[in-house]
């Protein structure tokens, strides 16, 4: 609770009555671990804990839990104040998946709440990534709306209140938010409505400024009073659609009147022992469990985290895996997924048994699994054990950098993730694969961790590479998350790495054949993963938030 | 009129032979595909008024009738990669619209707004590319902390003027063109 946050002040400062009690509370309940040789302190609690790529996110799911909220209601606030303070990668405009567990009757549902084309024939349209026809009909509302009816016991008025007071009274700008406004302002400032948000005084906004959107706050209250058929169905729709036929996209009334969260089965594997329950398609679970099927092949534990045969090994099969992903995942209600081949131990076997130790694999094709039918993250545990992992995007930063005039709402840009052909090729009314993938992982039946991160391809090797961490090297959560990364694609030449990699390893991987993408120690490119490990022996809570973000983690 | 805009604190000056020295119709694009060049757009065009034409990827032809050339000085590999222009093709493109401005004896303007994130080996190319071809180079001060621009600027004696914000080397950019 105590990390080195210069945000937090802010929501004092605009005062929030209560805000200063309870973080007076949480300071004296959660505490900060010295976990040596890390950018930021482990944080501990015993009562309930939140990881979000924000603090006054944190901040806001913690004000749940201290007011009695359960997981599943402190992670909706959370996500309402994600996309307010962290709008460059999500928000109402935008999409996600979580997983729940729920402690009471020890059951795990996914909640897929992924964007969907919208039902017009836009087969001939070519898909950019910013713009109108960029835009996929969002989930957000209805996901979150979903999971707090059906399992949340607070009010949705309860839960955004937290994300209503920071649109209104706003926050200040991070040096990272900066950065992804400055990066995007071309597109940004060819929307209007988008640059009166992003440079309200014709600049964009700087680290330090105060970032309001006053007409946010106006369009999360009318949710807060009137449900998700304000935004499907009401006027909130009526305004997306008027701004669609203005500019040339696609949603109409008809699309977000249509539109459904999804309760699925989650994935399920296992890694050493340890239960593995991951988001399942339309995204990335099924390939995490896939790759570490593949490296439950090897002995990872008997070398260094970062040696170079460790890394070598690591790459192949996120290869193997990337290929797979490409061959096989999509929608599942438009394509048959292989799922139970893909998450078969003996077919990871197979694929790991192709890897050569001293020598790259060059060209890697998709695998045949034996069976042929088929973008920010938080993490929330409460007292009753009561988990969820949920991961929200827009897609790319700012998606289609298109705001809906006179609501704040900034739309995705899912569109751009179709592929040309295969089981995510586009169909109308269909939802397109992505990487996310939400994770909770599980011990003899009792769930103990849930974690995710951003970071678009680099999801799915980042959560391999954490439960790895965790489960081979025996990492505290920070530590885990602060780790040198790396990412290997199949459709890639570049192995990318964080330049901590060490130099023995980069040279070894060099001498087999390898080329090498540095970047620097700590890359946002490698996403933001936030993650919650409670202690099976002691119940304590240890949350770890990623410094390559914004990221904090607050408990009580 | 121009130079009233200027804060009387101001810690830089203009020097007084290029107030109001440069015309319009002006042009402004990227060096080095930096979205700072939208940035400069939005601060020349929203909040000064001044109806530069912009084009981040301009090609010469684009520059035809530009009696000032605007040029945001900087590399990005996000904007390369949307351009999609690798650095060799994008040195190109600035080489031959810097010939093309030349040529037609368009007057170039350089302007750097970055800061340290827009130097480094790919940025410091472009820049010394540009630089001695421009009549004028604005630099906001964390991008020159090394003094690379000063001592660039001295060795090809072109006026440099250093500011503290994007806000002033607006303030710079519009004391700079004539009134219309």
């Amino acid at each position: 609770m105590v990390q080195k946050n210069k945000n937090v002040g802010l929501a004092m400062k605009h005062g929030a009555k209560n805000f200063l009690l309870f973080l007076l509370a949480a300071f004296v309940f959660a505490l900060p671990l010295s976990a040596a040789d890390t950018i930021k302190a482990e944080i501990t609690a015993s009562n309930g804990m939140v990881a979000s790529a924000q603090p006054l996110a944190s901040a806001a799911g913690l004000e749940i839990l201290m007011a009695g909220g359960n997981a599943v209601d402190a992670a909706i606030a959370s996500a309402f104040a994600l996309g307010v303070v962290e709008p460059n990668a999500t928000g109402l405009g935008g999409e996600g998946m979580m997983v729940i567990y729920l402690a009471e009757n020890k059951t795990t549902i996914a909640i897929d709440y992924r964007s969907m084309a919208p039902l017009a024939d836009m087969s001939k349209i070519k898909f950019g990534s910013e713009g109108h026809v960029a835009v996929a009909v969002p989930g957000t509302v209805a996901g979150l709306c979903t999971a707090l009816k059906d399992y949340g016991t607070k009010s949705l008025a309860e839960v955004m209140a937290p994300a209503i007071r920071y649109a209104r009274n706003g926050f200040i700008v991070s040096e990272t938010l900066a950065q992804t406004i400055a990066d995007r302002f071309d597109p940004i400032s060819r929307n209007e409505p988008l640059l009166q948000i992003l440079a309200p005084e014709g600049l964009p906004l700087q680290t330090g400024d105060i970032f309001k959107n006053p007409d946010l706050a106006v369009t999360l209250e009318k949710i807060a009073a009137g449900g998700p058929d304000v935004f499907y169905k009401g006027e909130i729709a009526e305004a997306i659609a008027k701004d669609m036929a203005k500019n040339g996209g696609f949603i109409t009334k008809a699309d977000l009147a249509a539109y459904r969260a999804i309760k699925r089965e989650p994935v399920r594997g296992t890694y050493r022992g340890y239960e593995i329950v991951s988001a399942p398609p339309p995204v990335g679970g099924i390939s995490v469990i896939e790759m570490l099927n593949m490296l439950e092949c090897f002995d990872l534990g008997s070398e260094q985290p970062l040696s170079p045969r460790n890394v070598h090994i690591m790459s192949e099969v996120m290869k193997r895996g990337f290929a797979d992903n490409s061959a096989y995942v999509g929608d599942p209600d438009f394509t048959q997924i292989p799922v139970k081949g893909l998450l078969d131990k003996e077919y990871a076997r197979s694929r790991a048994q192709e890897i050569d130790l001293n020598k790259i694999t060059t060209s890697i094709k998709a695998g045949t699994p034996n069976e042929h039918p088929s973008t920010t993250h938080l993490s929330v545990v409460d007292r009753h054990g009561n988990m969820v992992a949920l991961t929200q995007t827009l897609s790319g930063f700012w998606g289609a950098c298109v705001a809906v005039p006179g609501t704040g709402i900034i739309l995705n840009n899912e569109m751009q993730n179709w592929s040309s052909r295969g089981p995510n090729a586009y169909a109308p009314g269909k939802r397109m694969r992505t990487t996310i993938a939400p994770t909770i992982i599980a011990k003899d039946g009792i769930p103990f961790v849930t974690m995710g991160t951003p970071g678009a391809g680099r999801i799915i090797s980042t959560m391999v590479i954490l439960t790895v961490n965790l489960i081979d090297f025996d990492m505290g959560v920070q530590e885990a998350i602060e780790s040198p990364r790396f990412y290997a694609r199949d459709t890639e030449k570049d192995l990318s790495i964080e330049s901590r990699i060490p130099k023995e390893t980069q040279e070894w991987l060099k001498s087999i054949g390898y080329s090498i993408k540095e970047y620097p120690p700590f890359d946002l490119f490698f996403g933001g993963a936030q993650a919650i490990l409670v202690d099976p022996k002691t119940g304590i809570m240890h949350g770890g938030a990623d410094p390559r973000r914004d990221g904090a983690v607050f408990g009580f | 009129m121009a130079l009233s805009i200027l804060p009387i604190f101001a810690q830089y000056s203009v020097p007084s032979n290029l107030v109001a020295n440069f015309e319009r119709p002006g042009f402004i694009t990227s060096a080095g595909q930096t979205s700072d060049a939208a940035i400069v757009k939005v601060l020349a065009n929203t909040r000064l008024k001044l109806g530069l034409d912009y084009d981040i990827a301009a090609k010469p032809q684009a520059i035809e009738n530009a009696k000032t050339l605007v040029l945001v000085l900087g590399v990005s590999n996000k904007g390369l990669g949307a351009a999609g222009l690798s650095l060799e093709q994008e040195i190109e493109r600035v080489k031959n619209i810097v010939a093309e401005a030349l040529k037609n004896n368009t007057r170039i303007i350089s302007i750097h707004t970055g800061g340290t994130a827009r130097r480094g080996e790919a940025s410091n190319q472009v820049i010394e590319l540009c630089v001695p071809v421009s009549n004028v180079v604005i630099v906001v001060e964390g991008g020159n902390n090394d003094g690379f621009f000063t001592s660039l600027c001295e060795k090809n004696n072109v006026p440099l003027v250093q500011v503290p914000s994007i806000a002033e080397a607006g303030n710079v950019l519009m004391s700079l063109f004539a009134a219309q």
